[in-house]
């Protein structure tokens, strides 16, 4: 019997499965580099290898509302069409591949029923997202062969683990100083006390400050002016300089700002 | 009450500033042409804007050349982007022509701000926004939806590129003459 073509490259993908992991029954999740860190209904990837066409849903429960794929991370074999097909919820969405990728179902639109579908045949990780929706975690991948470790078809994984950045030391840092600076400052006061010996009388007395000094006695005017006679020139060169500031406030921001920009004519 | 000469005059430099500001805010309202949102938009069905059958051009939002120096731009505003507007799908409209916004939701209300210009108005659903401009220089404005409109609020915004008369028209030849080229690969 001779094999077709996709029997063929399906037992071809097992074999590289079962090198690439060792055991290809004992499943695990492949290295996505924390794409599905934000994604609610992220909860493995499902195993649909074997079969010819998959099924995805768009518009499904999760993210606060109608904003999921469902299943988010499908493993499938190569040659399976994956069919995308619309709930009709969570408004108009999309699917498109991260970065370059061969997915890319056009514009967002919400009709119930619609379907978008793709046949994958290279192996690899295929990370994909509904465009308006990605900032609320609707994002998914189709795994094609197996457990790939990250490689595939968009960019490469980030390694596991907290990796700090200089900004983020920096960040971290200058928290971390001042959450413990009253504990320093604590220490730094308790030693000043313990290195000084107990005061005596004599420096106690200095350490109140010197005595009052008697008030100056008050002298007569030199001169006395009238109320017209006296003319505040400070205050009025202050008053002049004000209304100068306002007025050129005012017309760069109603005649430059407001009238200067590009306005509603109709 | 005796009241000194200095006083006296800067209390009718304030009263003068007064009347001044009320003079440019009456010659800005009148003499310069600054016209206001209103409801000349009219109506429409929200739910026939979001499935795409309400027998206008919010079907196919675009750039509609109206005549020869006006074009009026449909936007279809739905959660979270501007069609056209956002991602790679700037608004392209030529300098030096009257440009006439008209905006309506598929969903929630949303805002249509166009930075550091004045064209600036809510966009309510079963309502279309009409707002005219004109561009003098070219460049790229920033779009923003400035309502908010749900949890992907902040990531809903797009750009207005405002390109020569000219190169607009060239441009425009073009991509005619692309889609005549490939409508016969389509058919295959």
């Amino acid at each position: 019997m001779a094999l077709n073509r996709r029997q063929f490259v399906g037992a071809a993908a097992g074999a590289a499965a079962l090198g690439a992991a060792g055991t290809a029954s004992a499943q695990e999740d492949p290295d996505y580099g924390g794409w599905f860190d934000d994604v609610s209904n992220f909860d493995g990837t499902v195993d649909r290898r074997g079969q010819d066409t998959v099924e995805i849903t768009v518009g499904a429960q999760g993210n606060n509302g109608n904003f999921a794929f469902d299943p988010p991370a499908v493993m499938v074999s190569p040659g399976t069409e994956v069919v995308w097909r619309w709930t009709g919820e969570g408004g108009g969405h999309n699917v498109v591949s991260d970065g370059d990728g061969p997915l890319d179902s056009g514009s967002a639109v919400a009709e119930a029923g619609t379907t978008y579908s793709h046949t994958f045949e290279e192996m690899g990780i295929y990370n994909y997202v509904c465009v308006p929706h990605e900032a609320l975690g609707m994002k998914g991948a189709v795994v094609v062969g197996g457990p790939l470790g990250g490689s595939g078809g968009s960019g490469g994984g980030r390694g596991a683990g907290i990796e700090l950045s200089g900004p983020q030391w920096l960040l971290s840092g200058s928290v971390l100083l001042a959450f413990f600076s009253p504990l320093l400052f604590a220490a730094a006061m308790r030693r000043r006390y313990t290195e000084q010996p107990p005061a005596t009388n004599d420096e106690l007395t200095l350490a109140t400050g010197p005595a009052p000094v008697e008030e100056a006695a008050e002298t007569e005017p030199a001169v006395e002016i009238g109320h017209d006679e006296y003319d505040p020139k400070g205050t009025a060169a202050l008053v002049a300089f004000y209304f100068v500031l306002i007025a050129l406030l005012w017309v760069f921001m109603y005649f430059v700002e407001f009238l200067g920009r590009v306005t509603v004519i109709g | 009450m005796q009241v000194h000469r200095f006083e006296k005059v800067w209390l009718g430099a304030a009263l003068l500033l007064i009347v001044g500001f009320i003079a440019t805010v009456a010659y800005g309202s009148v003499g310069v042409g600054v016209a206001m949102v209103d409801d000349s938009g009219g109506q429409i069905n929200a739910q026939a804007v979001q499935s795409g059958n309400t027998g206008t051009p919010f079907d196919d939002p675009g750039v509609v050349q109206e005549s020869e120096d006006h074009y009026v731009v449909y936007v279809v505003a739905r959660q979270f982007q501007f069609v056209p507007g956002s991602g790679d799908d700037p608004i392209r409209v030529p300098a030096d022509a009257r440009v006439t916004f008209r905006v309506t939701s598929a969903d929630v209300v949303h805002g249509f701000s166009v930075v550091e210009t004045n064209i600036n108005t809510m966009v309510i659903p079963g309502q279309v926004s009409e707002v005219s401009a004109r561009f003098d220089e070219p460049g790229t404005y920033g779009l923003v939806c400035h309502e908010y409109c749900g949890a992907a609020h902040h990531t809903m915004g797009g750009s207005v590129e405002v390109v020569p008369t000219d190169e607009y028209e060239s441009q425009q030849q073009q991509s005619m003459n692309e889609t005549q080229l490939q409508s016969p690969e389509v058919g295959n």
